[in-house]
């Protein structure tokens, strides 16, 4: 008995050290890592051209330092650019570190769904990879262009993309929530677009809005300002900021916001076989900057900077929603989903036409701003003159 | 698991010593006697046959028997030799040797016997034998006297607070420092002769009515079976009676200090003092007394206990830290955060070795260099200290033999498990296993080793005790003193298992709550 049982665990044992998937010892310098890929098509040859941002080590004495290289690479297919790279490369690529990959519009225009696959499918490629549409001709220029702090063009976008939790003008969308959202009813992907730009002599990348899509293909972009209010629907603005006019006549004096915590609740309704969305926008903001004088600790003063902040919010969301349901027709909002979620039987009978419905959809946005301090300061520095006039 | 090995005890095989009663008969001639006396202690230089008679009888004659350096010179002169000299009160009449012992002798221990074997060891370990004309028995006289080394603190294990006495190689200082510890007839001492040819006492000691009966015995038997020619150390001894002989864990306990082996038998566990050692055993030994110190009673609790998380972490590391490293850089590059990941590989570019290759070697070196700082002469340390930071340190890393990183893990590695020096033989193997594993399938061979051990550990007994004790059983009153330490006002209870009937040791409240 104990012969058999010591045979059953080492029989355990030794096919379970067979069977797993880690044979494969591969010291980290043999690799070389990659830090980001762009993507283009040459729709001539009906081939990919992939161009990988690799790290690569520039010996200054004893010291190491990283810099990078980008290695170009053609193939019938995504992956097959990618073994093909082995043509030129002594070391192997190692895709695990892979933190951006950049689609050209052509791509994106044609559908994502194509390229999207093997980094859904591939064991190395991580899921969690920043997705972002190149705004110029191709991708890959947007990885020869030159850095503004560090040496890693990819570690930079990725960085910039991780910092938009505090200036909320570009949606952050990993691959895995790119899939969820192609994947699912009701609602369309929306995905960061960046371009050249020339900043302090240098030729640099930097982000430049939305890409919005229709099913998986590119229909259109629109500008930073525009995502910020978008971003206020779907819920996904940390912090951020918002200017605020002294007053409609008075467009010189901007008050700026500073919003500390925002949270958006859009539930659908149904009346008289109408689906309406309310849209409910609950921001705390302080006073971050203020070019006029104005006493904001009075309460006058300060209920009526909170309407005309509301106010502006609410004009400005109502503005984004209408433009893309005028111009892209497409529910980058997830409306449809909130519906489906919300109402199954209803969606069974209207889902088949969302699309025609989205268009004349009735959006009703209710905005409630409160200001929660004024900083480090109640005062604002002021003239002589205007404080005896007070 | 290493039980199996363990050979039974074959018949036939046994380390022999020459029984003197076979040969010799103690006679009632003084002459004779002494003459047998000589032959027994041949070729001994240090052997000293000192004769004399009374002043006024002649036919009082005696002869002591001592071995030079080991007696009390002023002793047998003034309590042995110049009573019986001088007397004038010999009775003759009857038996000389009673009255010799009862009316002249001035010593507070004397033996009366007449075998000739317990003669020679007693004359052997140090005391006076007195031999008379005419009688076939002889007294015994304890007149030991020889240099012992002062009581002080012991290199290994020293404390901040805390008593500062150790024990000594003598036996009877050491079961007097104990005895001061425990003022109770409950305490008892029993003594055990091992080895054939050392004859080494062993004193067992225990405290009646809270030491487990059972334990007991079976140490005793353990004791009992031991045949060996000789034992110079208590270690000898605890690998002869330790459960699972051939694991890296040790099963039996051992202290330098009398206050850690009153604490322990004041747990229930039994104690044993080796003659010629100042190293006690204590048994049952559980794995979590490896990371308890007995300073960790003395000083604040929430202190002590962050020592002990901090050793049991230590452990933990120094164990795990090779292999995990290797693992991470050779088989789940994806686990390193990225920034990690491209330092790690600017670190290690040209370095010729494999990262598991320079693991072994720099884990190896770490030993030599911890290997010979414990056997070379103190003075030489300055030039390890130097060879081993400057040369294999840092230049190995300039030269690209290595890399920095590595050194790092294994500094660290070495360093924490420098926190656990009682643990040291487990640990280096254990480390080297894993990091073995690690090096063939990465994390997943790592956590096969984890299992291993954890299999080991969860299998092993300490005199039939779970070695994992306070882990087997997850009862708050037990875990009261384990990787953390509880106030003593809630320390109420002696440790299962090994205290069975009488549990409660401590009723105190503390002061003001």
């Amino acid at each position: 008995m104990k012969h058999v049982r010591r045979m059953l665990f080492s029989l355990i044992l030794i096919s379970n050290m067979l069977l797993c998937g880690c044979w494969n010892y591969h010291d980290i310098e043999k690799y070389s890592l990659v830090l980001g890929f762009a993507i283009d098509r040459n729709e001539q040859e009906n081939s990919y051209l992939l161009t990988a941002e690799v790290l690569d080590f520039e010996m200054s004495g004893k010291e190491a330092k990283p810099t990078s290289k980008l290695i170009e690479s053609k193939g019938n297919s995504v992956f097959d650019a990618i073994r093909n790279m082995l043509k030129l490369t002594e070391k192997r690529l190692y895709w695990g570190h892979a933190d951006t990959v950049i689609f050209s519009q052509d791509i994106a225009k044609e559908g994502i769904i194509p390229v999207l696959d093997l980094i859904f499918r591939d064991a190395e490629m991580r899921e969690e990879m920043h997705v972002v549409i190149s705004k110029e001709k191709t991708a890959k220029e947007l990885l020869e262009q030159q850095t503004m702090i560090s040496t890693l063009r990819s570690t930079e976008i990725d960085r910039i993309l991780n910092s938009q939790g505090s200036l909320a003008k570009a949606p952050v969308v990993e691959a895995y929530e790119l899939i969820n959202e192609l994947e699912g009813e009701g609602i369309s992907a929306a995905l960061p677009a960046m371009g050249i730009a020339t900043n302090a002599g240098k030729k640099t990348v930097e982000l430049m809005g939305t890409a919005l899509f229709k099913s998986d293909k590119l229909i259109g972009f629109i500008d930073s300002e525009e995502t910020k209010y978008f971003l206020f629907v779907i819920n996904k603005v940390n912090r951020g900021l918002l200017i605020q006019n002294e007053s409609p006549e008075n467009q010189m004096n901007k008050i700026t916001l500073e919003i500390f915590k925002t949270k958006t609740k859009t539930k659908p309704e149904y009346y008289d076989g109408k689906v309406v969305m309310d849209i409910d926008i609950k921001t705390e903001v302080a006073i971050a900057e203020m070019e006029t004088s104005m006493d904001y600790i009075k309460d006058v003063n300060r209920s009526k900077l909170k309407k005309d902040a509301e106010a502006s919010l609410k004009s400005s969301v109502k503005n984004i929603i209408k433009k893309i349901q005028d111009n892209y027709d497409t529910d980058i909002f997830g409306f449809g989903m909130l519906v489906s979620a919300n109402m199954p039987s209803l969606w069974d009978s209207i889902g088949p036409d969302w699309d025609h419905l989205f268009k004349k959809l009735d959006v009703n946005v209710n905005v409630d701003i409160s200001i929660r301090n004024s900083a480090l300061v109640s005062k604002s520095i002021r003239k002589e003159s205007i404080r005896k006039e007070n | 698991m290493f039980n199996r090995f363990k050979k039974k005890k074959s018949k036939g095989h046994e380390v022999k010593q020459k029984d003197v009663s076979i040969d010799y008969m103690l006679t009632n001639s003084l002459q004779r006697n002494i003459e047998l006396m000589k032959e027994i202690f041949n070729s001994d230089d240090t052997f000293i046959t000192r004769q004399f008679e009374n002043m006024q009888n002649k036919n009082i004659k005696g002869c002591i028997f001592f071995i030079e350096g080991m007696v009390n010179n002023e002793i047998i002169n003034e309590n042995i030799i110049k009573p019986i000299v001088i007397s004038t009160s010999i009775n003759v009449k009857n038996n000389v040797i009673d009255s010799i012992l009862q009316h002249v002798i001035f010593s507070n221990s004397v033996e009366r016997t007449s075998e000739i074997n317990k003669v020679v060891e007693s004359i052997a370990r140090g005391d006076t034998a007195l031999f008379l004309e005419g009688s076939g028995e002889v007294l015994i006289i304890s007149a030991k006297g020889w240099q012992t080394r002062a009581i002080s603190e012991p290199e290994g294990e020293k404390v901040i607070r805390g008593p500062r006495e150790g024990f000594t190689e003598s036996l009877l200082i050491n079961l007097t420092l104990l005895r001061r510890k425990l003022i109770t007839p409950d305490l008892k001492l029993n003594y055990k002769v091992i080895g054939v040819k050392s004859r080494t006492r062993v004193c067992i000691c225990y405290i009646n009515g809270i030491a487990n009966d059972k334990i007991l015995k079976e140490l005793n038997k353990r004791l009992d079976n031991i045949d060996i020619d000789g034992i110079m150390d208590s270690g000898t001894i605890s690998e002869l009676i330790k459960d699972s002989p051939l694991s890296p864990f040790k099963t039996v306990g051992s202290t330098e200090r009398p206050d850690i082996l009153a604490a322990k038998l004041l747990e229930g566990r039994i104690g044993v003092i080796v003659d010629g050692t100042p190293v006690a055993m204590t048994v049952p030994f559980v794995f979590i007394e490896y990371f308890q110190a007995n300073e960790d009673y003395y000083i604040n609790f929430y202190f002590s206990s962050i020592s002990r998380l901090l050793r049991v972490f230590c452990f933990m590391l120094t164990i795990s830290l090779p292999a995990v490293f290797v693992a991470l850089i050779t088989f789940h590059q994806e686990m390193v955060p990225t920034p990690l990941a491209i330092s790690l590989s600017a670190a290690r570019q040209i370095v010729p070795f494999p990262a598991v290759v320079g693991a072994f070697l720099l884990l190896i070196v770490f030993e030599i260099l911890r290997e010979t700082g414990t056997r070379m002469p103190t003075n030489l340390g300055q030039a390890l200290g130097i060879v081993g930071a400057v040369i294999l340190g840092q230049a190995a890393v300039e030269a690209k033999f290595t890399s920095a990183p590595m050194v790092i893990i294994v500094a660290l590695t070495g360093i924490s498990g420098l926190a656990l020096p009682r643990l040291k033989g487990a640990v280096i193997v254990i480390r080297l296993i894993f990091l073995l594993f690690a090096s063939f399938i990465g994390l997943y061979g790592f956590m096969f080793g984890v299992i291993g051990l954890l299999n080991h550990l969860f299998e092993l007994r300490s005199f039939g005790v779970p070695y994992m004790l306070s882990l087997m059983n997850l009862d708050p009153q037990d875990l009261q003193d384990t990787s953390v330490r509880v106030p003593w006002m809630y320390m109420k209870y002696r440790p299962k298992f090994i205290a069975l009937n009488n549990r409660i040791r401590n009723a105190s409240e503390g002061g003001k709550k």
